[in-house]
């Protein structure tokens, strides 16, 4: 078995299979002090911290409440549907949707390719074939990780610049003349893709090093004989690495998936009114204009629902997929 | 220090781990949240004369937030001395902020607002979400000055038109904002080029400035409706008030109208002849306006005139910073050469449910005298809107002095609009004008986004209007 | 780029090659490269900011890559006084050390009864706990401010650490869940058997052994958190108390209008630079403890 501590798609949500063996046993005063207050005590936190502001934004998502006043009113689905017949919500989700399936299968595919080149793209004798100073190229990717989002928004923010900012710099010194006062984030065509590649680039390292340590977790024994079959590094790669971390990868896709549904304090730091014809508007920004610019508290906790939801569809997409592969898995294993 | 932690409230912690869950019950529950004194502040506590006209309470506090942007806050500070002096050593006690609606929205649900707020930046309240919350300033407007002039009598016309909401002036601009085209007379003088008066001129110009390699105009990102507030200020100059009024009460064809299309069209050539630097769509708008001020990139910038203090670190010496009225289209125009686009900025209220609302109005008051205001004059290189505070040789500014110079050719003669900051369009102007601005999008894509909004907004039952007359 | 000496690789025994040593070699050259081009990619936008950060104004604008004529430290003077990035960085790592710890506490103790105590209602409760990794925080804040203000604690740093820790408790439980589950049973057996109570048996054998798994959701969580924007900036108000990302926007927006772009990197390598030394120090540990995480 792979993989981060994770891999919550097998157990997090059902019970578990078995039943561990703790639990069979009787309930003495000791054990049930443990639950009450293991429980008791968090979810007394959660509840009023956390699920209750949500249930209350939930009921307002039914007013038609400005944000402002001490009173609401009851205006039952209206909201909901005036988001139907909004064309700037709609493409506000679009574009969430889209960072939604381009972030994470992009930091993956990346962070595992160069987990790869580490764990055993090197020239070393053994079946592990890792690469001389990976610690250094570790040490480098992690650290975009611990750098503040907004900072890095503000970084990208200048490096995109059209005259004075490094990428155009760069390509310009390169002779691509056509780059010069070029606007990355002010360009249709290139606005969300600028986007996606600030969010990947502050991720793909974190990834990569917990990639390596789940793959160094397969057993060598099992590269070994994909070496005796006479397996590629890039077969080794697809049909060894990548199943045998499985469990890591659905986990990162879970919380990378709910990062780029969010992805607000990024864009807030690049651009804060929606880019070039709304294409990089996402609906977190939507959210917090509608609730704050716009005073429709009402309507924002609508959008905040459907929001919810979705993210709600999502985990349960990737974790029941995961399931689903799993079990055929472990049927094809018995097979 | 902006929250007093209330101690009394704590005997709600038991019903809020309690019975919370139902939510009918915890609906009520913020809603009580913390309003003990329904129907709002503290009424007049203090005896009421013309040197306290709100009847401050003697050593009443004043709660102010204050926005932190390009004014800072210090002009508020100033008056702290001097209300203390009055009120029996009553502390004035100032917060800055940049998130104005995301820090005081639990305040004005919870019924303990401040007693004063510079409801300003990117991130105010629009006023008509709270414009029921707040106390009429009228009998501010009408009590004397620590000078013992009536207040109304000490400001430039028309400077409280934005500030009326359904019948009530619910909010006072405190800074005057003069907007208009800004170049550096130097650099005119120079060429022997002087300021459009109509669109052909500015076309003209830009021919010339392309042969010296510069462009006619730059923009940045955040930025990109400065150039709507340009359009709409020449189209009402060619047009007449009717522009104005159509625009301002969002009807159905307002960008349609032949002055708007005509302002239009002539930008559209200016993009289309490259006389816009590239980019803008791109560019965080203060590097923007660096190019303008600093490199001189760029000819001509339509602003306010906060302009100039908020470049000052970043304009080149001898610019001699000057402004222009707004180019109309034709020399036949419905207004004058001399009209221009002047309001307030900085909007300033008193929430009813504040604790010294009488504090509030009287901290403004003080704000508005001859003292205070000349302070922020000299400090911020900006009017109020208290005349006769900026001396003759405006404080070595040449902004300030061709403002007041376009204030007194003007007389009446200039009009406001407020559409953008009342229904919180800008967000979406700036993405229109950004694609207009950079050839992305031509006039008539720009029209109808522009007009979209407003008929969405217009037939929208859940927004409420502010008619415009 | 630089070869650091070799990682210790897995207890492999030596084979002999299947390719020619060049042909081994080229391989490595390609690894190389790719992750050289990356480290590049990684390291260059950092490099570039702290050259800005020693420019002027008018340097910045008018080329990306001209070196500063004279070394501007006032930039740095500049952006400390604005923005006190001094005492936001220090209530930063108070805030989320303690929060951090309160979150892992509260999240390993629901997550270890939820995975290896069966009774009725423990579906309900995992799926109660999901959903609150699923609503955009900014919607929430407002009932919560009214929550902290009847609690007392609003604009207070315990207010602040009970709000993060409480938003950041599902993810914890979460992807703690399945790392319970997966942990021997005979070992508590064992301990049961020796006579240990159900609470010593989680403190002092259970929680020891789900270190590595502790640890990697500690990390996850700890960016998280760092992070955190909207909570501070609606629950924590008072300017004496602002937290660093809180210290940041407002520094941003301040610098943007007095366009001090110099003051605005060098706020930016202020920022990053501490953050840089802990993790420069704690890397081994850190990269240790996500590596434990994975291996099991």
């Amino acid at each position: 078995m792979s993989a981060l501590p994770g891999a919550p798609g097998r157990t997090a949500v059902r019970g578990a299979a078995r039943p561990p063996a703790a639990s069979r046993r009787r309930w003495t005063f000791d054990r049930v002090s443990l639950v009450v207050v293991f429980l008791g005590v968090p979810l007394a936190l959660y509840l009023v911290f956390v699920l209750y502001p949500f249930t209350q934004a939930a009921w307002y998502s039914l007013t038609s409440w400005s944000g402002f006043t001490a009173t609401q009113e009851f205006i039952g689905l209206e909201n909901y549907r005036r988001l139907l017949g909004d064309g700037l919500f709609l493409q506000a989700i679009g574009n969430s949707l889209s960072l939604l399936v381009v972030v994470p299968a992009v930091t993956l595919v990346l962070s595992f390719a160069l987990a790869c080149l580490l764990t055993f793209g090197g020239s070393s004798t053994g079946a592990v074939r890792g690469l001389s100073g990976s610690s250094f190229y570790r040490v480098v990717s992690f650290f975009p990780y611990v750098v503040p989002a907004i900072v890095v928004g503000i970084i990208f923010g200048r490096v995109y610049d059209p005259s004075a900012g490094l990428l155009n710099g760069v390509l310009t010194g390169l002779g691509l003349g056509r780059f010069q006062d070029f606007a990355w984030l002010g360009e249709p065509a290139t606005a969300l893709w600028a986007v996606i590649v600030v969010i990947v680039w502050s991720f793909v390292g974190f990834y990569m090093v917990l990639f390596v340590a789940s793959i160094r977790a397969i057993p060598a024994e099992i590269f070994e004989a994909a070496r005796i079959d006479g397996a590629g590094r890039f077969r080794t790669a697809v049909f060894i690495a990548a199943p045998g971390i499985a469990g890591s990868l659905r986990t990162a896709y879970v919380y990378l998936g709910i990062f780029a549904l969010d992805a607000f304090v990024f864009l807030a730091a690049m651009n804060p009114d929606g880019g070039p014809g709304n294409s990089t508007l996402v609906i977190t920004q939507q959210i917090f204009s509608t609730a704050f610019t716009q005073g429709r508290f009402g309507l924002a906790c609508a959008m905040g629902v459907v929001l919810a939801v979705l993210t709600f569809v999502f985990t349960g997409l990737v974790l029941g997929i995961g399931q689903l592969l799993a079990r055929r898995g472990a049927k094809e294993a018995r097979a | 220090m902006s929250e007093s932690t209330p101690l009394q409230r704590r005997r709600f912690l038991g019903l809020a781990l309690a019975g919370t869950l139902l939510p009918a019950a915890t609906a009520a529950c913020a809603a009580s949240g913390g309003g003990e004194e329904p129907g709002g502040g503290s009424g007049p506590t203090g005896e009421v004369s013309d040197q306290n006209p709100f009847g401050v309470a003697e050593g009443a506090a004043v709660d102010a937030v204050i926005f932190d942007g390009g004014y800072g806050t210090d002009y508020v500070s100033f008056v702290a001395a001097q209300y203390a002096d009055l009120h029996g050593g009553g502390t004035l006690t100032v917060s800055p902020s940049t998130q104005i609606a995301q820090e005081l929205q639990p305040r004005f649900v919870g019924g303990n607002p401040p007693d004063l707020v510079d409801n300003s930046g990117a991130n105010a309240i629009g006023l008509a979400t709270i414009a029921a919350q707040l106390e009429d300033l009228t009998p501010l407007t009408e009590a004397k000055n620590t000078d013992g002039e009536v207040i109304a009598d000490t400001l430039y016309p028309g400077m409280l038109d934005d500030g009326t909401y359904d019948g009530r002036l619910v909010q006072l601009n405190y800074v005057l904002t003069v907007y208009g085209l800004w170049y550096s007379k130097t650099l005119f003088d120079a060429n022997g080029w002087t300021a459009p008066a109509t669109w052909d001129d500015a076309l003209a110009l830009g021919a010339a400035a392309r042969e010296q390699g510069k462009y006619l105009f730059c923009w940045g990102k955040e930025a990109a409706s400065y150039y709507l507030t340009l359009a709409v200020d020449s189209a009402v100059k060619e047009g007449g008030d009717e522009v104005r009024v159509a625009m301002g009460n969002l009807e159905a064809d307002a960008w349609s109208h032949p002055a708007v299309q005509a302002v239009l069209g002539k930008m559209a050539e200016a993009v289309q002849a490259g006389y816009f630097r590239p980019g803008g769509a791109g560019t965080q708008f203060t590097a923007a306006q660096a190019q303008w001020s600093q490199a001189q990139e760029a000819l001509l910038y339509p602003s306010g005139s906060w302009i100039e203090n908020e470049m000052k670190s970043q304009t080149a010496p001898d610019f001699q910073m000057t402004c222009a009225p707004p180019p109309s289209v034709t020399a036949g125009a419905a207004m004058p050469a001399a009209a221009f686009h002047a309001s307030a900025g900085e909007p300033f209220v008193v929430p009813s449910r504040g604790a010294n609302t009488a504090g509030g109005m009287e901290v403004l008051r003080l704000m508005l005298s001859k003292e205070a205001a000349t302070n922020f004059a000299r400090t911020k290189l900006s009017s109020t809107i208290v005349r006769d505070t900026v001396p003759q040789d405006a404080f070595g500014s040449t902004a300030l002095a061709s403002q007041i110079a376009m204030l007194d050719a003007a007389g009446e003669d200039t009009y406001t609009f407020n559409f953008n900051d009342v229904y919180g369009f800008t967000s979406q102007n700036n993405v229109l004008w950004n694609g207009f601005l950079s050839g992305q999008l031509d006039v008539a894509g720009l029209t109808s986004g522009l007009q979209q909004q407003f008929d969405q907004t217009r037939e929208d039952s859940g927004i409420t209007k502010v008619e415009v007359s | 780029m630089s070869a650091v000496t070799s990682e210790p690789t897995r207890s492999a025994p030596a084979r002999p090659e299947r390719r020619g040593p060049s042909g081994e070699r080229t391989v490595a050259v390609g690894s190389h490269t790719v992750l050289g081009i990356w480290a590049v990619l990684v390291l260059l936008p950092f490099a570039w900011t702290v050259v800005s950060s020693f420019k002027t104004n008018r340097e910045i604008f008018a080329s990306p890559f001209s070196l500063p004529r004279e070394w501007r430290f006032q930039n740095y003077v500049d952006a400390w006084n604005t923005a006190g990035i001094g005492s936001y960085f220090v209530n930063s790592v108070v805030v989320v050390a303690c929060a951090l710890m309160l979150t892992m506490l509260m999240g390993a103790m629901s997550a270890y009864v939820l995975a290896r105590f069966d009774f009725r209602g423990r579906t309900v409760l995992r799926y109660l706990i999901v959903a609150g990794l699923t609503f955009p925080v900014f919607l929430a804040v407002v009932p919560l401010f009214f929550i902290l203000q009847q609690l007392g604690v609003l604009n207070t740093l315990p207010g602040l650490i009970l709000s993060y820790a409480a938003y950041a408790y599902p993810f914890t439980v979460f992807f703690l869940l399945s790392f319970f589950e997966q942990l021997p049973g005979e070992i508590a057996e064992a301990a049961a058997i020796d006579g240990a109570s159900e609470w010593r048996t989680f403190f002092q054998v259970m929680l020891p052994m789900a270190g590595p798994g502790m640890a990697a959701v500690a990390i996850l969580n700890f960016v998280g958190l760092w992070n955190q924007f909207l909570l501070p900036v609606v629950l924590n108000s008072d300017r004496s108390n602002y937290v660093l990302t809180q210290g940041l926007a407002a520094f941003a927006s301040q610098a943007g209008y007095d366009v001090n772009f110099g003051a605005l990197f060098a706020g930016s390598v202020m920022t990053v630079v501490p953050v840089l030394v802990v993790y420069l120090v704690f890397q081994r540990r850190l990269q240790g403890a996500v590596s434990a995480g994975g291996l099991k």
